[in-house]
């Protein structure tokens, strides 16, 4: 049981992650990026790349930020800065993004998931039950990011740059707001998140590029869960995701675990769709 | 001058496409000789080929249908398609055999499955709808592994699915070829008709924001709801024509490739298009197949595909061949004021049956903030009531209210022997409220014909299904749609303007189009909202009259105005508010008159745009105007 | 004249291809209160817009500290000491006034130090602010809305100050707290253009005048001129010829 509950917080945290990325350039752009899933495991793959090759392990998580921040700052540039006229464009866009990302990482690395190991130690023991220890330095990563990215949102200029754009870009500008740079400031933000996640990840369930869909939607269903905007709440929502996935799957089997999480989230549509911690993101200038 | 007045008032509805006999002929001819190539010319790979594309080009159409004109991103296309295949492939196997009933249960179930999964994500719309219906496709494999291997197969798929056969006789592959081209010829026409409709403008006005569709009379959800379920038909069809083509059904084939593909074919082809699916996917298809390293080479390329398309999103192919198509055929004049002639005969409009509005304390405070208090007014049938302020008195939120955006906080409204207070937006406006907004929110491919047809849809309601099949009665409220909308069009010296679209207009004339639009809802009261600000002199003048005439018709109109002149000119009725609160009421001359009026409005430093003069000279005519105070 | 705080020439301008303000000129020296006025509709906004860099100007020029503004990005005036006080109580409602303030902040760079005494300077001009520094902006009153509207764009000490209505839906007795504060922010030696539907509140605070109607100017000049109130009257009452401009 603890070794589900432990899996779960794993796999939470995941979640939590790819809702952590949302937020971030929910709160500073008002754009969903749902390419951020793609873009973590592309990282996960730069991991598993710098892991074979035997580079040392800081210089592979270097070079995961520096690919995924480029290619972060690669989207905001060509599949969001120039979107005409409604909210139609975006979601094509970057649905479009998403496979190519997709597409260029089975091109380099196939189908196939890859294992890899980015600790010497395959497990260790936890709590009664066994653990990856990747696994566990992520859900550490993921509650860092989680606090940290919320008080540089509420207490630094950076943050009050960005939710002032969020609120009202006119005004932001009036103020002067640089909102082009933030615009690009918010996605590389994001990118070097899932590069110094995306090896993490990626070391715990296997990089594989079909994940990267299952991660796009369960992320979104965490930020939902715990309120558009709310960094807290991507965290918690993220992990009451997993455990309940994974203690549904420890006790009725695999196949229930999904329907658990559609069965959370559509519950959440209907009945609370602010969220836990939702506040209201801001009008959309 | 004769000439004149003639050239401006009457108008020529120029014949509709449909009734042309070619394009009767084209309906028949097509299928027919794309079935006559297909089973005589062409071979067995050709065929399937063929067959393959129908589907697709299903798909696409209901992609269209839910994307493009109602605006949901529906990424459970897989889902309800294989709900469909399966559905049908259970049908062929355990029940009947028959791929015209296939068809039916195809569609039903999709249509359930569909429905069932968007209903929370359409109260939310954007991703939210997006990412729920997507989780249905990531739901297919534990779901086929649930359902006992016996029933479905499991998650080797079902096997064993007999020929098709259509009433008992073996079609085979030649006959499946035949209803699956029938068939899509059908939904295309189905289709066709339902957007091509007061539906379609509909659509298109609720894609343009949110004010303006409930002021129609239209319910967002329920007419969204309404256009995704029929949007899973074809779905279902494309799945149990599917069920058929190699026995067998897996959930190998509903991926999110496949969604992928489909919203590639549909921007390619357009997303409100409809004969141009055909060929999104015909080059999509192609694309699938002639790419040995398909399956990298071929997401790469419709990811690239998205991004370029979504960012240029010109309207795919469709918006190529209309563009092309005006160009040859084009005969009328760009966009331009149309000026009304001087000393043209008065205007006349059809009698309009005005409804006395009753405002009775009515409050109105947002969180601890008071914005009207205890306000009470009426509105008269055969007048003109003009409700001024300054800026933050509370008049818009009163027309917002009048409107059922607001609901009161206190009081009463009541128009006639009904009451407004407390119904919703949608509902306001089937009591025959209609409205004006300050920005005329007008969607970019509409005519200014269909824009003031459009003023009918709340006042003359037609289902879904009488449209689609142009059942009589929807061909006769379409025929009065136009004879009225053409009338007024005429009447307000716009008939020239009738087939251009309507964005492209100066601001003057799209306010007069709102106006024709409000009044072809034969309104029993008509709300309107700074309707005579940004524009000119005879801009103004051309507004008046047509106020005035709808005066004279019947109409109670509420005129919500900065522009003292326009007031003083055209009002019969004044109703004063300052900080939420009525000041005063009366005729204009009453109001220009009234001391407290002078000394709250001219002396104190809260002026009303066009009143405010300077203290000194207005308050000498006050003096001199005044035989008490 | 080299000492004209900005100087607008012939400016013609609106939204898109749509033009609303045309030929528009005039000269604002500093430290002096420039009151735009006219009818709703008249162009106020939009040649402020324009002046802010939000509506980018179709053809003229418009000239701040004798540079040339044509292509500067609207963030980039306000760095440069454009402040403006947008209608319609502009502020980020669900941040607290600290926050709102500290926001303002945002154009320039200050020391901790800087930053404390500016914002000390501001609750000490509006008291009401300073007493509800942690209060949700979204909870103020209206009046205290608009104050902190304003207070916030001096917070970077602005060079040319605009401010579109203020008085705008407010009570009398708070427009009147709100022309005190805009005189003692002349007294201080603010340079103010202010776009107003009121006369009375311009003609007590402005020292020039120019008036619009329909997009272009009808009269221009100092405030006190006899000129102008048959002007302006002319203007709001709306006369069907605009008015040869007194110049």
């Amino acid at each position: 049981m603890s070794t589900a509950i432990l899996a779960g917080l794993g796999t939470g945290s995941i979640y939590a992650l790819i809702a952590i990325g949302y937020n971030i350039t929910m709160t500073t752009a008002n754009v969903l990026n749902f390419t951020f899933a793609n873009i973590v495991m592309l990282g996960g793959f730069i991991g598993y790349a710098g892991v074979t090759a035997g580079l040392p392990i800081g210089v592979t998580f270097a070079l995961a930020v520096l690919v995924c921040t480029i290619t972060a700052v690669l989207v905001e540039r060509l599949a969001l800065r120039w979107l005409p006229e409604g909210a139609h464009a975006e979601l094509v866009t970057t649905v479009g993004a998403a496979s190519v990302i997709t597409a260029i990482t089975v091109l380099i690395w196939g189908h196939d998931p890859l294992r890899f190991q980015l600790f010497d130690n395959a497990t260790v023991s936890l709590l009664g039950g066994r653990a990856n220890p990747a696994g566990l330095v992520l859900i550490v990563l993921v509650a860092l990011l989680a606090v940290v990215i919320g008080v540089i949102m509420k207490y630094t200029r950076i943050g009050l740059r960005a939710r002032a754009h969020a609120t009202d870009r006119e005004a932001a500008m009036l103020r002067g707001v640089d909102v082009r740079w933030l615009a690009i400031g918010a996605f590389a933000a994001a990118g070097l998140v899932a590069g110094l996640a995306g090896p993490l990840v990626a070391a715990t369930v296997n990089a594989s590029p079909l994940i990267a869909l299952t991660l796009a939607v369960k992320g979104f269903i965490a930020m939902t869960l715990g309120g558009v905007g709310s960094q807290i709440g991507a965290l918690v929502g993220g992990l009451l995701i997993g455990v309940a996935e994974a203690t549904t799957e420890f006790y009725a089997g695999v196949l229930y675990g999904d329907f658990i999480v559609f069965g959370l989230f559509i519950a959440a549509l209907m009945f609370k769709p602010s969220g836990l911690f939702g506040a209201k993101i801001g009008r959309h200038v | 001058m004769t000439t004149d007045i003639e050239s401006k008032t009457t108008m020529t509805i120029p014949a509709r496409t449909s009734e042309s006999l070619w394009f009767k002929l084209a309906w028949i001819a097509v299928p027919a000789l794309i079935i006559a190539l297909a089973l005589g010319v062409v071979t067995p790979y050709w065929m399937r080929q063929i067959f393959l594309i129908t589907l697709l080009a299903l798909l696409v159409s209901g992609l269209n249908l839910s994307f493009g004109w109602a605006g949901e991103l529906n990424l459970g296309l897989p889902a309800m398609y294989a709900a469909g295949a399966y559905a049908s492939g259970y049908l062929y196997i355990n029940v009947v055999n028959d791929t015209i009933l296939g068809l039916l249960v195809g569609a039903v179930v999709s249509v359930i499955v569909g429905v069932i999964a968007g209903i929370p994500g359409l109260r939310l719309g954007g991703w939210a709808l997006g990412i729920s219906s997507f989780f249905l496709v990531l739901l297919i494999p534990p779901i086929l592994q649930l359902i006992p291997k016996d029933l479905l197969g499991g998650y080797d798929g079902l096997i064993g699915i007999p020929r098709p056969a259509v009433f008992g006789i073996d079609a085979g592959r030649e006959g499946l070829l035949v209803v699956a081209v029938l068939i899509t010829t059908v939904w295309l026409l189905l289709y066709r008709n339902l957007v091509l409709s007061r539906i379609g403008s509909a659509l298109l006005i609720l894609q343009h924001g949110d004010a303006l569709a409930p002021s129609l009379g239209l319910s967002p959800y329920r007419l969204k709801l309404t256009v995704y379920a029929i949007a899973a038909v074809p779905v279902g069809f494309a799945g149990a024509l599917f069920a058929h083509l190699d026995s067998f059904v897996g959930a190998e084939s509903f991926t999110f490739v496949l969604a992928i593909s489909a919203l590639a074919a549909a921007v390619l082809a357009g997303l409100r298009s409809i004969y141009a699916v055909i060929i999104g996917a015909a080059v999509v298809h192609f694309m699938t197949m002639y790419s040995a390293d398909f399956v990298q080479f071929g997401e790469l390329a419709f990811g690239l595909f998205l991004v370029a398309g979504g960012l240029l999103l010109g309207g795919g192919v469709s918006a190529l061949f209309v563009k092309w198509r005006r160009r040859l055929f084009s005969t009328t004049a760009d966009s331009g004021d149309v000026r009304v002639v001087e000393g043209l005969h008065p205007i006349e409009l059809p009698a309009l049956d005005g409804k006395p509005l009753a405002v009775r304390s009515v409050t109105k405070t947002f969180s601890g903030v008071t914005a009207l208090n205890d306000v009470s007014f009426t509105a008269q049938p055969g007048q003109i009531t003009a409700l001024i302020g300054p800026n933050g008195s509370g008049k818009t939120t009163m027309l917002n209210m009048i409107n059922g955006f607001y609901r009161a906080t206190a009081g009463t409204i009541t128009l006639g022997e009904g009451e407004l207070t407390g119904l919703s937006g949608s509902q306001v406006a089937l009591r025959g409220v209609a409205r004006t907004f300050q920005t005329p929110a007008i969607p970019q491919e509409m005519t200014t014909l269909d824009v003031v047809a459009a003023g009918r849809i709340a006042s003359h309601p037609t289902s879904a299904i009488s449209t689609m099949l142009r059942l009589p009665r929807f061909r006769r409220e379409r025929a009065r749609d136009e004879r009225v909308a053409a009338e007024l069009l005429a009447a307000l010296g716009l008939a020239e303007r009738a087939h251009d679209p309507a964005a492209s207009l100066a601001l003057g004339t799209r306010r007069m189009t709102e106006l024709a639009r409000a009044l072809a809802a034969e309104p029993a009261l008509i709300l309107l909202d700074e309707i005579a600000s940004g524009l000119d002199h005879n801009e103004v003048r051309e507004l008046s009259s047509v106020l005035i005439a709808a005066r004279e018709a019947g109409a109670t109109i509420l005129l919500v105005e900065h522009n003292f002149t326009l007031v003083r000119n055209l009002a019969d009725h004044v109703v004063v508010l300052a900080d939420g609160e009525l000041l005063l009421e009366g005729s204009p001359a009453d109001i220009e008159e009234s001391p407290e009026f002078l000394r709250r409005f001219l002396g104190d430093g809260a002026g009303v745009s066009g009143t405010t003069v300077d203290v000194a000279s207005s308050r000498g005519r006050a003096e001199e105007g005044q035989d008490d105070e | 004249m080299s000492d004209d705080l900005l100087r607008v020439k012939n400016l013609t301008t609106g939204y898109g291809d749509l033009r609303v303000v045309w030929d528009v000129s005039f000269t604002v020296r500093p430290g002096t209160v420039h009151a735009l006025l006219g009818r709703n509709g008249a162009g106020k906004t939009t040649t402020l817009r324009a002046i802010a860099g939000l509506n980018p100007a179709i053809s003229g020029t418009i000239e701040f500290q004798g540079e040339d503004l044509n292509g500067v990005a609207a963030f980039k005036r306000a760095r440069r000491g454009i402040g403006y006080v947008q209608e319609g109580k502009r502020i980020f409602g669900d941040m607290t006034v600290e926050e709102n303030l500290l926001a303002g902040s945002l154009s320039v760079k200050l020391s901790r130090g800087e930053l404390k005494s500016r914002l000390d300077e501001a609750y000490d001009l509006f008291p009401a602010l300073g007493e509800r520094r942690k209060r949700l902006a979204n909870l103020l009153s209206g009046g205290q809305q608009q104050m902190l509207a304003i207070a916030q764009a001096v917070v970077p000490q602005p060079k040319l100050l605009l401010v579109d209505e203020p008085s705008a839906g407010l009570a009398p007795a708070i427009v009147g707290n709100v022309l005190e504060n805009l005189s003692t922010l002349r007294d201080r030696g603010y340079t103010i253009i202010l776009v107003e539907q009121s006369v009375d509140f311009a003609l007590a605070i402005s020292d020039d005048l120019v008036v619009l109607d329909l997009g272009r100017v009808v009269h221009s000049g100092s405030a006190s001129s006899s000129g102008a109130h048959t002007a302006i009257r002319n203007a709001y009452l709306g006369r069907l010829e605009p008015v040869v401009p007194a110049e």
